[in-house]
């Protein structure tokens, strides 16, 4: 029977790691989401040199979060956000105003791509299933 | 290179692990949840051997979770009769009494090629001599045949034959096993004794020494190696 409550423990844990994973995950991306929209906003007003710095305090964090996300997420998708926030930081610096909105969008879809899959949902589900 | 190295020793060790903590029958005749834990298992821990980009993580916490969902059912099915039955089934009878159990059979989808075939692997040739065949719930099938069918035994035969118990191997590739000789009662120096008078002085030349509950000893000693 030992073996068995052990069994059922180590599952227990496992389902609550996995939950602290999404929630660990969720407040990462919430916290670069509303930096970037900090940088957003700043390269709406005109003032890209404060929005890339804005830009590189989420880097940073996201770069800091490396071991974190090293461990747990598809080394793909880390390229994919990094390739991304590199892409976005070059337009800034060039202060280049037609192309910053596409690349702030898709630094926030690799973002949200993160997110979601972890999240427990019928497609998120199926999608693996399916692919 | 050396990340796919590290990563399969970890691998490796952790389904050693895995399996070892499951218990023998994994290794076995495997009942359908035991033979799915095993498929995937193996499946699953080669996933991040096979590409570096997917975490290390991705392949461990499936095996976790298979050994704690399978040590799970085996708790549960050991407990509960109903949920073994449902789980793995239960034997089905496809012969009795020398009757083959054609509705049976139509069940298990089990074909009469594969009855005679499983027959003869028992040793059984003749239908009209088996008394029961049993398909079990992990596939295999047991066939019993008539009493007088069966060699007797020396009881029926109002025979005595001598019990030497089961035999203990004291000495292994060389190396005594002080335990098992503990368990016949004897010590080492009795050990020493008997190779001395088999003209063995030293227990590394002996292959392998059984001893039995009556005293019966079988010694092979080591071949020389090539060359020498």
């Amino acid at each position: 029977m030992g073996r068995e409550l052990a069994a059922a423990l180590l599952l227990m844990l496992l389902v609550l790691g996995a939950w602290l994973n999404v929630a660990c995950l969720d407040r990462l991306v919430g916290t670069l989401e509303q930096e970037l929209s900090v940088s957003e906003q700043l390269a709406d007003e005109g003032d890209f040199a404060a929005a890339r710095q804005a830009l590189d305090r989420a880097l940073s964090r996201w770069t800091r979060a490396g071991t974190y996300t090293e461990i747990f997420l598809r080394h793909p998708e880390i390229d994919a956000v990094e390739d991304s926030f590199f892409e976005l930081r070059s337009i800034l610096t060039e202060e280049n105003a037609e192309a910053y909105p596409s690349a702030f969008l898709k630094l926030r879809y690799h973002l949200d791509g993160i997110d979601r899959m972890e999240h427990v949902r019928p497609g998120s589900v199926l999608f693996v299933i399916f692919r | 290179m050396a990340i796919i190295l590290i990563r399969t020793l970890i691998v490796y060790f952790a389904l050693l692990l895995t399996m070892r903590l499951l218990g023998k029958r994994q290794l076995g005749e495997m009942e359908l949840s035991e033979f799915v834990v095993a498929a995937l298992i193996a499946d699953l821990a080669a996933h991040p051997l096979q590409d570096i980009g997917i975490p290390m993580f991705n392949g461990l916490l499936p095996i976790l979770t298979l050994f704690c969902c399978e040590v799970l059912i085996a708790g549960l099915t050991l407990k509960s009769v109903r949920l073994r039955a449902l789980l793995f089934g239960r034997p089905s009878v496809l012969i009795e009494r020398g009757r083959i159990d054609q509705r049976e059979m139509r069940r298990n989808r089990f074909s009469l090629d594969e009855l005679l075939q499983e027959m003869r692997a028992q040793g059984a040739t003749d239908v009209s001599k088996v008394e029961y065949a049993i398909l079990e719930t992990d596939g295999r099938l047991n066939v019993m045949l008539y009493p007088t069918e069966t060699p007797p035994s020396a009881a029926m035969l109002g025979l005595s034959a001598p019990d030497g118990g089961y035999p203990s191997v004291v000495i292994c590739d060389g190396r005594v096993i002080e335990e098992n000789l503990r368990r016949c009662g004897r010590d080492v120096s009795w050990l020493r004794q008997e190779l001395q008078q088999r003209r063995i002085s030293d227990p590394a030349r002996v292959f392998l020494m059984t001893v039995d509950a009556a005293g019966r000893i079988y010694l092979a000693g080591k071949e020389p190696k090539h060359g020498a």
